[in-house]
């Protein structure tokens, strides 16, 4: 992926986006705020028009106008200046400090409401290209064409106070989040009937509350053309009350809807991490990931996967260890080095059974790395403390979790360098040569390996 | 009508007996009591403030719920809406009512050891003004406060005068208006004074 090219907008606050299906194909959707192009005390200055303005952008035409060659060069992207190159943005007045613009199932009906207004907003995606093609504009916001309010919208639903966002079910219902009164608004889209026309409160069909302002919500599928929802999610932003108090970082509540009937049904309600942001929900069987990485796929120059290949080396300043992490040790488990080098560590989780993880934290040096099964992460630490500093696993793998760690002995400015320690020659899985030494058996008489200080031995039998 | 003023004359020299002399001190003891209950509470509720947010209104205080925090948050929730904030040191109000409610105290005992009639009526015609008026400038402020909205809030609502008696809808805020003990005890003062006249109805001065 790379960066197409970009457009140049007025300095309003965009936020989020939406693309267009069938009939609105091509298009997508933003939303502003910030009409008054306030700069300070935004929550009054950018507050005081009844209407701000979305976005309409032919993505297809500014592609085209790019190749065209209408683009200008900025810091290396290219850029578009709709006010110069016409036909690739619109602005369209939409409610009060709108948060998104959402497109229905079928591409026909955009909906958009206005935080501060009591109503939600439904644009004709038919009428808004018609405008846009025969040029229905009521003014220009800096030369870029606003569309006629009124050849484009279809209605203002009064759905009530705050609605945020909208999803569909596909059979022809919107349910929006309505952030001041607290609910969920099931309302039918159009068509309407001449008598609904004429008041809109009858399209209004159900409420549930939640618990409380909900902001985002998700209905299975809503976002595709189609919706295979059942469920409504309502991600809320104030949970007080609901759970046990745990101080004053809360958590925010999350409710389950159930929308199969005519009338929404609360369900279950669960803690999630704050600021819930659009979700989706997907249907299992439309995600098969793999359940670790294979060996055959990891194409890491500094992987190792068999005992011999694994050591430490090094050249002038720069030691370098190949390590292998699996249940539940690290092979080699002792790097030798001297204040000033620069310790670069590749570690690899050969296992390959799903739900391996093993981690590498390295004590009072800043490093945990986390390896999923079969892949190899790298590091890097500069040495400037001289002490034993262990080694350990850090996710939780085996009965011997604990004991998987190892000692990185960084020797005083100096003294003689360690030398390099060959691939597998002074230390080896215990199972392939089990009689060399360890740092476990301190009665070793082998020089090379001094028994750990006593207060980072954490290897002590009972401890 | 000459009739009806010698009448009134007669009614204003009655003295008063024990019975109405004792409903004076309870109608004391009335007002006094009512300088350490609320005589009005104001609670807004809305989902996200299930609990409500209460302010008590005492004869010289106000007294907001969760240990004073409510004022802030009432203030702060009216800030979007560009209402002035409430602020205890704008009601002047309250600076003067527990003085005038110790006059009505002295002037009652007074009446009691003199056991004059016309000191109760007196009682009667200013208490009853002094109620009216305490009323009156009540819904005026509350008037201000609904009507007084910064043009330029964030959030534009039609001007409004709060309840002061019952429930209503404001937005997504249930906004109900109460008497309380304090204003039953005042009630249960003019009682007493009407009590007192009584009793003494058939006193010959």
């Amino acid at each position: 992926m790379s960066v197409a090219f970009q457009i140049v907008m007025p300095p309003l606050d965009f936020d989020l986006a939406s693309t267009g299906k069938g009939p609105t194909s091509g298009y997508v959707f933003f939303t502003s705020y910030n009409t008054e192009m306030a700069g300070e005390l935004l929550e009054v200055n950018a507050s005081q028009k009844d209407r701000d303005l979305g976005a309409v952008v032919d993505w297809k035409a500014a592609a085209q106008a790019v190749a065209d060659g209408k683009a200008t060069e900025m810091s290396g992207a290219k850029v578009l200046d709709p006010a110069k190159v016409p036909g690739i943005v619109h602005l369209l007045p939409i409610g009060k400090s709108p948060h998104g613009m959402d497109v229905d199932p079928t591409g026909k009906w955009v909906v958009a409401g206005g935080k501060l207004q009591p109503s939600t907003t439904v644009y004709d995606g038919e009428k808004l290209i018609a405008a846009i093609k025969s040029k229905t504009f009521e003014g220009d916001f800096r030369g870029i064409p606003i569309l006629k309010y009124e050849s484009v919208v279809e209605g203002e639903v009064p759905v009530g106070l705050g609605p945020l966002h909208t999803q569909y079910d596909g059979k022809g219902n919107a349910y929006t989040s309505m952030f001041i009164d607290s609910n969920i608004t099931k309302w039918k889209l159009p068509p309407w009937t001449a008598e609904e026309k004429k008041d809109l409160t009858k399209v209004v069909l159900d409420k549930v509350p939640t618990h409380f302002s909900t902001g985002h919500l998700v209905v299975a599928g809503s976002d595709t053309k189609e919706p295979y929802g059942k469920w409504l999610v309502a991600m809320n932003k104030l949970s007080k009350g609901r759970h046990v108090n745990v101080g004053p970082a809360q958590p925010e509540s999350s409710q389950l809807i159930d929308i199969s009937g005519d009338k929404m049904k609360m369900v279950a309600e669960a803690y999630t991490e704050p600021e819930p942001h659009f979700a989706q929900i997907l249907k299992v069987s439309e995600i098969q990931p793999i359940e670790f990485y294979p060996k055959a796929e990891n194409k890491d120059p500094d992987a190792v996967w068999d005992v011999e290949q694994t050591g430490v080396t090094r050249e002038g300043q720069n030691v370098k260890a190949k390590i292998i992490a699996v249940r539940s040790r690290f092979v080699p488990d002792r790097i030798d080095a001297q204040v000033g080098d620069t310790l670069t560590v590749h570690v690899t989780n050969i296992e390959q059974t799903g739900d391996m993880i093993h981690g590498f934290g390295v004590n009072e040096q800043n490093v945990n790395v986390v390896m999923d099964p079969g892949e190899t992460k790298t590091f890097k630490i500069v040495l400037n403390k001289a002490g034993v500093f262990p080694f350990y696993c850090t996710n939780f793998c085996s009965a011997l979790h604990q004991e998987m760690q190892g000692y990185l002995i960084v020797k005083p400015a100096g003294e003689a360098a360690p030398a390099t320690t060959p691939a597998a020659a002074a230390q080896t899985a215990p199972e392939t040569k089990p009689t060399e030494n360890t740092p476990a058996v301190p009665a070793t008489t082998t020089p090379v390996a001094p028994p750990p200080p006593a207060n980072s031995a954490p290897a002590v039998p009972g401890q | 009508m000459i009739n009806l003023l010698k009448q009134e004359f007669k009614f204003l020299a009655k003295p008063l007996n024990l019975t109405s002399r004792l409903f004076l001190v309870a109608g004391v003891a009335a007002l006094m009591a009512s300088y350490w209950t609320p005589l009005w509470r104001i609670k807004l509720v809305a989902p996200q403030y299930s609990e409500g947010l209460t302010l008590d209104i005492y004869s010289w205080r106000i007294v907001a719920g969760h240990e004073g925090q409510d004022i802030n948050e009432i203030n702060n929730l009216n800030h979007y809406i560009g209402m002035k904030p409430l602020a205890e040191a704008d009601f002047f109000e309250m600076k003067w009512m527990p003085f005038i409610i110790g006059v009505f105290v002295i002037y009652t005992l007074r009446a009691a050891v003199f056991g004059m009639m016309r000191y109760v009526v007196d009682l009667f015609a200013l208490f009853s003004y002094f109620g009216a008026f305490s009323l009156g400038s009540f819904y005026y402020r509350m008037w201000t406060y609904g009507h007084q909205l910064d043009p330029k809030a964030p959030v534009h609502i039609k001007p409004f005068t709060p309840v002061i008696f019952g429930t209503q809808q404001i937005a997504n805020f249930t906004q109900s208006s109460l008497p309380q003990l304090a204003t039953y005890l005042l009630a249960a003062f003019v009682v007493c004074l009407v009590a007192a006249m009584w009793f003494s109805r058939k006193e010959t001065p």
